[in-house]
């Protein structure tokens, strides 16, 4: 019943990084109800200490496992420059040594990889909005840490991919600067073009989608495929609604948002449109690393809750990583299988031996 | 003939259970063997081609072992070559397209009891469906499917429960839960083959006694031959072909192919065609069998 539980949640196991957004314990499955219940006490009481928030798990590397994760005051700014020691990490409950750490200030290249999908749909033109998002993304590039490489994927009629991944801002500001609004509004479209270019780099990764209207003419996906595509990458959609709120369907980016781990804005002018930008961009240059080797060192499909404890908050960043291993590669244990064998082995002539005691089988006929 | 009718049914439900018996530990050796194979040779990094490689050596062993303990009773050796190898290439692909699927159902299900079960499920499922695939029979694709199905379900439960149970150890608990698999999938072949079979016969007198044919296709041969559906071996007094059932509508005739005199049913000679009904005792030669159908 635990899976059917999970799904019904409709939720991954991992916390919600939304800002308002209550964090989420641990996975809601009900062999872990009690520890989530004694957590949910813990949450309650931990408002006013810092708090770690897991942003994605990466466990590529098995039997590594990188997590990347921001640790935030109660007032939503980033703490900067915390130290490996006031770190510790368990996996299913067990400590393990941290093998690597990174933190925002202790090392220059914190190298992100971040797909833009921008809109230069028709209604772009109203208000000068291109040219506005044009300057937020020049500014957002400049707030992003060095080394960090980005791709841009265009959208109105067309989904194109203007830009392939650079560590070059110039040659993304040139792409965009390049940009003409015309056409409709296929957002969905090119945030699943986004996600599938995403998929294939590793690290730490996220997908930027702006776009000034409602989505009118995808193909391909809808807002169901999207979100499904992102949590099984594990990916976050940052969602920005860029103009008149009315002519924005919120609720849409708010949900994609949300369902994906990713926040969503809202940017009523280019003003502050640039100021959004620059605020993921350090978002992205906050985040933590730190990597484990797991106990459990053969892949055996099992879902393995992560927790993240930082010394000065009382409440750990929480995640889970799922181990691919339906059948599961565990050698060297051949004196198992002769058993085995010989066992099937013993039970196989055990029937003629009896008949054989019993005497000759009866004739049916004379 | 005139002698009182035997005891048949004692004699049949022991034959079955026997069947049943073999099938299933035939079955899980091959399923033994399979997961031995792959643990020891497989050491691919990419998960799927690792599961791929493993769903080719647990289906291909199994499917070798259920196929090859029927000939190799008859000792008819031929008929073992050319059915134990079809059953192994086909449950190898079945097996290798089942892990594959079952790895994916895993995932989406992040792990759990009923996420492994299923999934275990779904690899018996392909090489059940190999099974039936491989000897071109509706039947008895259905009958293996619903019995890859249980056993998987039932080894992969098992598997996940001991993997909990005794912290995180796997070699024990996967090892028995593959033997539920193999045994389960032959157990129910049987099983389900002799619940919900139409028609069949069953040797009662003969180098094969006791065993049982299934009449699944629209033509089953009777003969010597290593291609008959019912090869019956070591009696000089068989034909290569000695005669063949033939379904036509509701009803099944037996042919006769032989020379005149050579084929009986309820000991009368049948010169060509007969039509035949539930208990009707057919000689071959020397060989009796026992026509049953539902």
């Amino acid at each position: 019943m635990g899976p059917i539980g999970r799904r019904s949640t409709g939720d991954l196991p991992h916390p919600n990084p939304l800002p308002g957004g209550e964090r989420v314990g641990l996975p809601k499955w009900s062999s872990w109800g009690i520890i989530a219940s004694i957590l949910f006490v813990a949450t309650a009481s931990a408002a006013d200490g810092p708090t770690v928030v897991v942003t994605q798990p990466d466990e590529s590397k098995f039997p590594e496992i990188t997590v990347y994760f921001e640790v935030k005051r109660p007032d939503g700014s980033f703490i900067l420059d915390a130290r490996r020691e006031e770190f510790r990490v368990t996996e299913d409950g067990q400590d393990r040594p941290i093998l690597r750490f990174e933190a925002p200030v202790s090392t220059e290249v914190r190298p992100t990889t971040v797909v833009l999908v921008v809109d230069h749909s028709g209604s772009m033109n109203q208000e000068g909005k291109i040219d506005g998002l044009k300057q937020a993304v020049a500014t957002f590039l400049e707030g992003l840490p060095r080394g960090s490489k980005v791709a841009v994927i265009a959208f109105s009629d067309e989904v194109e991919l203007v830009c392939p991944f650079t560590t070059d801002p110039a040659r993304v500001r040139e792409a965009v600067d390049a940009l003409e609004a015309s056409g409709g509004t296929r957002y969905f479209d090119a945030v699943a073009e986004a996600l599938d270019l995403l998929g294939e780099e590793q690290g730490r990764r996220a997908v930027l989608a702006l776009t000034d209207g409602m989505d009118t003419e995808s193909h391909d996906a809808t807002l169901a495929t999207a979100i499904a595509r992102a949590r099984k990458l594990g990916l976050p959609v940052h969602t920005l609604g860029f103009g008149e709120r009315r002519s924005i369907n919120v609720k849409v980016l708010r949900t994609l948002a949300a369902e994906t781990r990713g926040q969503h804005y809202l940017a009523r002018d280019a003003d502050q449109l640039r100021k959004i930008y620059e605020e993921i961009a350090q978002k992205l240059g906050s985040s933590y690393s730190l990597a484990y080797r797991t106990d459990r060192q053969v892949p055996d499909g099992t879902l393995r809750p992560i927790r993240i404890f930082y010394q000065k908050a009382t409440q750990a960043g929480v995640t889970a990583v799922f181990i691919r291993g339906m059948v599961v590669p565990a050698a060297g244990w051949s004196r198992l299988y002769l058993a085995l064998l010989a066992g099937l082995g013993m039970l196989a002539v055990m029937p003629g031996i009896l008949a054989r005691r019993k005497g000759q089988p009866i004739r049916i006929e004379p | 003939m005139s002698t009182a009718p035997p005891p048949v049914v004692p004699r049949v439900r022991s034959a079955n259970l026997r069947q049943a018996y073999d099938l299933a530990l035939a079955g899980a050796i091959g399923a033994v063997c399979g997961l031995y194979l792959y643990v020891e040779l497989v050491h691919a990094e990419s998960v799927w081609l690792r599961d791929a490689l493993a769903g080719v050596a647990i289906g291909g062993t199994i499917g070798f072992f259920l196929n090859a303990w029927g000939p190799s009773g008859d000792g008819a050796w031929l008929k073992l070559a050319r059915e134990a190898t079809w059953g192994a290439l086909a449950g190898a692909i079945g097996g290798a397209v089942g892990l594959v699927v079952g790895e994916f159902v895993l995932g989406t299900f992040q792990g759990g009891l009923v996420g492994r079960a299923v999934s275990w499920a779904i690899l018996g499922l392909g090489i059940g469906a190999s099974q039936g695939l491989a000897t071109r029979s509706g039947q008895r694709l259905r009958f293996g499917l619903i019995g890859g199905s249980i056993g998987g379900f039932a080894g992969g439960f098992l598997f996940e429960a001991m993997r909990k149970g005794m912290g995180d150890r796997y070699d024990l608990g996967q090892g028995i839960g593959i033997v539920l698999l193999g045994a389960g999938l032959g157990l129910s072949l049987a099983l389900v083959e002799q619940a919900l079979r139409r028609a069949w016969v069953q040797v009662l007198r003969g180098r094969q006694e006791g065993r049982s044919y299934l009449l699944g296709g629209k033509t089953s041969a009777l003969g010597l031959d290593e291609r008959a559906e019912v090869g019956l071996f070591g009696d000089p007094t068989v034909a290569r072909k000695h005669a063949e059932i033939v379904v036509n509508g509701r009803d099944y005739v037996l042919r006769s192919l032989a020379p005149a005199g050579r084929t009986k049913v309820n000991g009368e000679v049948v010169t060509k065609d007969r039509a035949l009904l539930d208990g009707d005792r057919i000689e071959l030669g020397q060989t009796l069998l026992l026509f049953r159908r539902r």
